[in-house]
Parts: C-alpha cells; sequence; structure tokens
C-alpha cells in the first residue's frame, strides 16, 4: 500500500544542513496497522509527511496504492491526498467556526459530490464515532477526546486506503487515549484500514502490528 | 461548498471585529464618495429634466478672434451676431436656438432685495430645452419676436416673490423692467448650465437691439439634430460654416475660432480652453478613470495588509484544508468569496451613506438646484467599485496564502 525506496530528506538553512531521512526504504503493506516510534527529532514526523505527500523527499521513490508519486504539482498530488489519505493531528486542527458535521464533511468539499451525499456520509462518519449527539456542536463545545474522534470522522469520511495519525493520542488522557485506540482497532480490522501512526507510547505501539523504530533519520531493526 | 464558504465567511468577520469595522469603514466611504462623484459627473453628462435631450444638441459657448493664427487673441462667450451668422442658416440641425448667458438682476420684495439669474432667449430654446412646466407655458415665437413683456419664472423665484400663491399673469420687476408671468418651471441645477436660470424673458424684450450687432460676448447657441446619429453631421456642417465665416472687420481680425460641443465635450473644454484644437475627451476621461483609480489604491491596499493578517491566523485551516486535498485554486476561491462578501457588505453601507449625502447635499442648498440621481451607469460604477475592492484586496492575499506550505501552515510557522 506504502512504498519508500530510499528516501532521503534533508533540510538546508544558511549555515547548515540536517539530514532528517537518511536512506529510509520502507513497505507497509495494504490493511497493515503500524506505528513509527523513535526519540525527538529522529525523523518521524518528516517521514509521515512523506507518506502523507505534504513533504517532498530530496531522492527515493514513493509509492502510494501502488502508484508511483512523479509530481509533487498541487493538480496530481491534491487528489491523492483528497481520496487516499485521511490524516488524524495531534492538536486536532479542527475548524472552530464550524459545526462538528461541517468540520467532517470537509474533505468531501474537494470532490463531485452533492450536497445531500456529503451530509449522509458525514453523518455516517461522525456515527462511527459515536458523536451523532454531538453533530450540530462546536468544536469548543467538546472535550479533547471527542475533538479527536471528530478528527477522526473527518479523516475516514472520504473512506481513504490510508490513515496517517501523528500522535492521535498525545495531547488526551490515558481513557480518552484509548477510546481513541478503539476506534484505530476497529477501523483497522473491519475496515481494513491501513494506518500508520506515529507515537512515543510504547504501550500504544505495542497494540500495533509492527513498530517502525527511527533513529537519527534511519530505520533501526 | 458555497453554504459553508459563506457560514465561515460571517463567523470570521464576527470573531475579528476591530479588522471588519477598519475593513467595512474603508470600504463603504470610499464607495460613497465614489458614487457622489460618479452622480456627480453622470449627471454633467447625461443631464436629467430640461437638459435630457443632450444627445441630440451641440452648445456654442465659447469664441475667439485673433490677429493670425497663434497670434494675439480674444476669447469670450460668442455674440448674436457670430451666432446669427453661422448657426440659424445650418441646414443640418432641427432646431437651432440663440440665447443670454445668465446675468444678475435685482428685484425687491417688502423692501427686500432678491437677487436672480436672467436669460434672454428665443422661442426654439423652449422646444431644444424640456423644461417641466408646473403651471403656464413658454413664451411663443410671436412673444420672442416682438420682444413682449413676458417670463417664465422658476419655482423658486415663484416662491420667492408670490409665495405659495399662482405666479400666473402677476408682474414681476426685476432689474428696471416689468415682466408678466407665463409660466413656472421646475428649478434647474446650476450643473446644468444651458437651461440654468431663475428667470427667462424674451431675446428681444430689451428695447435696444444693439447686441444684434456684436460678434463677441454676452450669448450662447445651442443646435439639435432630429437624432443623436445625425449629431456628427451638424458639427461638420457648424465647421463649415465657421470656416465661411468673416468677421465684419476682416483685416485685424482674420481668424475666427469656435467648436460646437457636446455635455462632455463642454467639460473638457472646461479644463482645457485652447478652442483651436479639439477637445480632450479621451485625456478627461483617462483623467477621471486614474483619478478614481488612485482614489480607491488606498484604501485596496490596506484592505490588502488587513487581509493578509487575517488570512495568516487561518494557517492552520490552511493546513488542514491542504492535507484533505484542497488546491491552491479552491482556497483562492474561498478567500476571494469571502473577501467579495465583505465588500458587498460594504457596499451595501457606502451605498446607505451615498444615498444620505445625496440627500443632505441637495436639501444644503450646496449645489444649488441640484437633486442626485443614481442612474444604471451610477449603479454599474458601484459594483465595478465593489468587484475591484473585493478582487484586488482579496486576490493578492488569497494567491500568497495558497501557496503555504502545508506543514508550515499546520504548525502555524509561516
Amino acid at each position: 500500500m506504502i512504498r519508500i525506496e530510499r528516501g532521503k530528506k534533508s533540510y538546508r538553512t544558511d549555515t547548515i544542513q540536517t539530514t532528517a531521512l537518511n536512506d529510509v526504504s520502507l513497505h507497509i503493506k495494504k490493511g497493515e496497522f503500524v506505528s513509527i516510534m523513535g526519540p525527538s527529532g529522529c525523523g518521524k514526523s518528516t517521514l509521515m509527511n512523506i507518506i502523507g505527500l505534504l513533504d517532498k523527499p530530496c531522492e527515493g521513490q514513493i509509492y502510494i496504492d501502488d502508484q508511483k508519486i512523479e509530481s509533487y504539482n498541487d493538480k496530481s498530488i491534491a487528489p491523492i491526498r483528497n481520496e487516499k489519505i485521511g490524516f488524524i493531528f495531534q492538536s486536532f486542527h479542527l475548524i472552530n467556526d464550524l459545526s462538528v458535521l461541517d468540520n467532517v464533511e470537509l474533505p468531501l468539499l474537494y470532490r463531485k459530490i452533492s450536497a445531500k451525499e456529503r451530509r449522509r456520509l458525514a453523518l455516517e462518519a461522525i456515527d462511527k464515532v459515536s458523536l451523532n449527539a454531538r453533530a450540530k456542536h462546536f468544536p469548543n463545545q467538546l472535550s479533547g477526546g471527542q475533538q479527536q474522534r471528530v478528527a477522526i470522522a473527518r479523516a475516514i469520511v472520504g473512506k481513504p486506503k490510508i490513515l496517517l495519525a501523528d500522535e492521535p493520542t498525545g495531547n488526551l488522557d490515558s481513557a480518552m487515549g484509548n477510546e481513541i485506540m478503539a476506534i484505530l482497532d476497529d477501523l483497522h480490522k473491519n475496515d481494513k484500514t491501513t494506518i500508520v501512526m506515529v507515537t512515543h507510547d510504547d504501550e500504544k505501539a505495542q497494540r500495533t502490528e509492527r513498530i517502525i523504530r527511527l533513529f537519527d533519520g534511519q530505520l533501526v531493526n | 461548498m458555497l453554504r459553508v464558504y459563506i457560514l465561515l465567511a460571517l463567523k470570521v468577520l464576527q470573531r475579528r471585529k476591530f479588522y471588519t469595522f477598519i475593513s467595512l469603514f474603508c470600504i463603504s466611504v470610499t464607495l460613497m464618495v465614489i458614487l457622489l462623484v460618479t452622480s456627480l459627473v453622470e449627471n454633467i453628462i447625461h443631464p436629467p429634466g430640461a437638459e435630457r435631450n443632450s444627445e441630440r444638441f451641440l452648445a456654442i459657448e465659447k469664441m475667439a478672434i485673433s490677429t493670425s493664427i497663434g497670434g494675439r487673441n480674444q476669447r469670450t462667450q460668442p455674440g448674436y451676431q457670430f451666432l446669427n451668422a453661422v448657426i440659424k442658416p445650418m441646414e443640418t440641425p432641427e432646431l437651432t436656438s440663440i440665447f443670454s448667458t445668465r446675468s444678475q438682476v435685482a428685484g425687491f420684495r417688502n423692501g427686500k432685495r432678491i437677487k436672480s439669474q436672467l436669460k434672454r432667449t428665443d422661442s426654439q430654446y423652449w422646444k431644444i430645452l424640456q423644461f417641466d412646466f408646473i403651471e403656464g407655458r413658454p413664451f411663443s415665437e410671436a412673444e420672442a419676436k416682438q420682444g413682449q413683456h413676458v417670463a417664465v419664472i422658476s419655482e423658486d423665484t415663484a416662491r420667492q416673490y408670490f409665495d405659495d400663491s399662482s405666479a400666473l399673469d402677476k408682474l414681476l420687476t426685476v432689474g428696471g423692467e416689468s415682466y408678466q408671468v407665463i409660466g413656472v418651471v421646475e428649478n434647474v441645477s446650476v450643473l446644468h448650465w444651458n437651461a440654468s436660470a431663475d428667470i427667462w424673458v424674451p431675446l428681444f424684450a430689451n428695447d435696444s437691439t444693439a447686441f444684434t450687432n456684436q460678434v463677441m460676448g454676452g450669448f450662447m447657441g445651442l443646435i439639435m439634430a432630429e437624432t443623436p446619429e445625425q449629431v456628427s453631421a451638424m458639427k461638420s456642417e457648424f465647421n463649415k460654416r465657421l470656416a465661411a465665416y468673416k468677421h465684419p472687420d476682416p483685416k485685424r481680425w482674420p481668424v475666427v475660432v469656435s467648436s460646437a460641443n457636446t455635455k462632455f465635450e463642454q467639460i473638457a473644454r472646461l479644463y482645457h480652453r485652447d478652442l483651436d484644437s479639439p477637445p480632450k475627451t479621451k485625456e478627461l476621461t483617462i483623467g477621471i478613470i486614474v483619478t478614481m483609480i488612485l482614489f480607491m489604491l488606498l484604501p485596496t491596499i490596506n484592505l490588502i495588509n488587513l487581509n493578509i493578517s487575517r488570512i495568516l491566523e487561518r494557517a492552520s485551516e490552511i493546513g488542514v484544508r491542504k492535507s484533505f486535498g484542497a488546491r491552491s485554486s479552491h482556497l483562492i476561491t474561498q478567500f476571494l468569496l469571502e473577501n467579495i462578501i465583505l465588500t458587498c457588505i460594504g457596499g451595501v453601507i457606502g451605498f446607505a451613506l451615498a444615498l444620505l449625502s445625496m440627500y443632505f447635499i441637495s436639501v444644503s442648498g450646496v449645489v444649488p438646484f441640484h437633486s442626485f440621481e443614481i442612474n444604471f451607469r451610477v449603479l454599474a460604477a458601484a459594483i465595478s467599485v465593489i468587484l475591484f475592492f473585493g478582487i484586488l484586496s482579496g486576490g493578492y492575499p488569497a494567491w500568497k496564502m495558497s501557496r503555504m506550505n502545508p506543514i508550515n501552515a499546520l504548525k502555524g510557522a509561516i
């Protein structure tokens, strides 16, 4: 489902060049639930951004759903992000001015589907995270856990094949964190969604099928 | 999608009330001024009321005589002799009129001095200019030729001399002459200077006919074609007859210059007084457009800055939208639409302010007897201004924001 071949990423400032990823090759199978672990600054987020096509590797090749990413221009990359990938962020990144329903609908705005169908799919996604009663609420009326559930609903509303979760439980207490993990488990088991999760939490990582460890921009066995 | 964008736009406007106030203030005040100026210019170029036939007539209001081309010259209004010799024999106009420029006369009522502007006209004047008669009638050809002491007066003059009672058939004494009032017309704006006056009397009501021999001074001419399309033919004929015209003292004054002008050309001549060359209408048009653009530029730049700060505050939203597949074009559309909504609200406020100001200016009498009107052309100008603001002040920030790197946007590090 996701393949990186000899991926390299470095950042250059005026004086120094920092290597964030160094010759990383990785294969994540369809339906796999993988966690990425490693100390701060080891390149976890860079790897996630490259998998999510938010960042372009300096070298190497990326395949998403067996499709080689040839070009990173807006026109070719936006539809892949929209249809194949769903993002869950540590700090939720909900739009406070929009209701839960409108937040969840957001990815569907960039598809050619009717407003009625958008609403139906959004309500279905909200139902999956058990927030039906909160559909008309606004993010600041919800707890952290509920906000993250909204963010998950937003990530899955377009039925993407890949879910990328960047420390999804990082801002939550353990009870709420477990709720979120349960939802991710469910999506993995029942919907066969491929999930890649960055985490610092060993216990959460143990619940995934495979742990990828990074150190200084390189994979560690 | 549109519903969500509009909803979001309104929410954002409510969230940053000070920004919204500054933006709306800029837009509405600018629009108000532009509407006032446009309405004023429009009212002069395409006048309603008495000069409503302006698309069909040309005015001859200036002439110059010179010792040689480019030599020493005298420049003033045409005289009766010149106009009578040049425009009266013309064949292309349906109607021609010679009338005096306004002169101030005084009358008295209850010991109080009343100043009025008087014009002496022929009878054709009343056919070219479409005065709205409140009561009575204009003077006939016979009355004009015989120089009968009859007068048409404005509504305001009637009120000053006769209060609210009917002025018809009453005697009006101004400038030492008495006239019988035969008509009362609605007030005419001073900006419609071909028609504007307070009292109109027949050309020959004056005992002296010395003016008939004067080449220069004190008169104006109007020539009116049957249709607007025939105006250019009328202009050509005027120029031909002008070329053939000889000053009574041709040795001293071999060169006689004048021009027959449309309303717009009349305005252009106010700023470029050289009668030898054609009126600088193109330059005036460009001048008006450039002035308006410059006037709008400052608030637009201000709005661009406000919009950039406003959009940068929403970096996280931009990051999320990009992550979920929004293309730059989607984001540009969204932010442009938000800005157009803002400018439309400003537009409505500006429009209301303009109407209010027009009312107060009309009531205050700053421009005597002028009533502002908003017609289709003024409305079109208002809509263009709103779009100019909306697109320019929203377009650049939207474009800049759409190019944000989504990772930086999500981190809020722009």
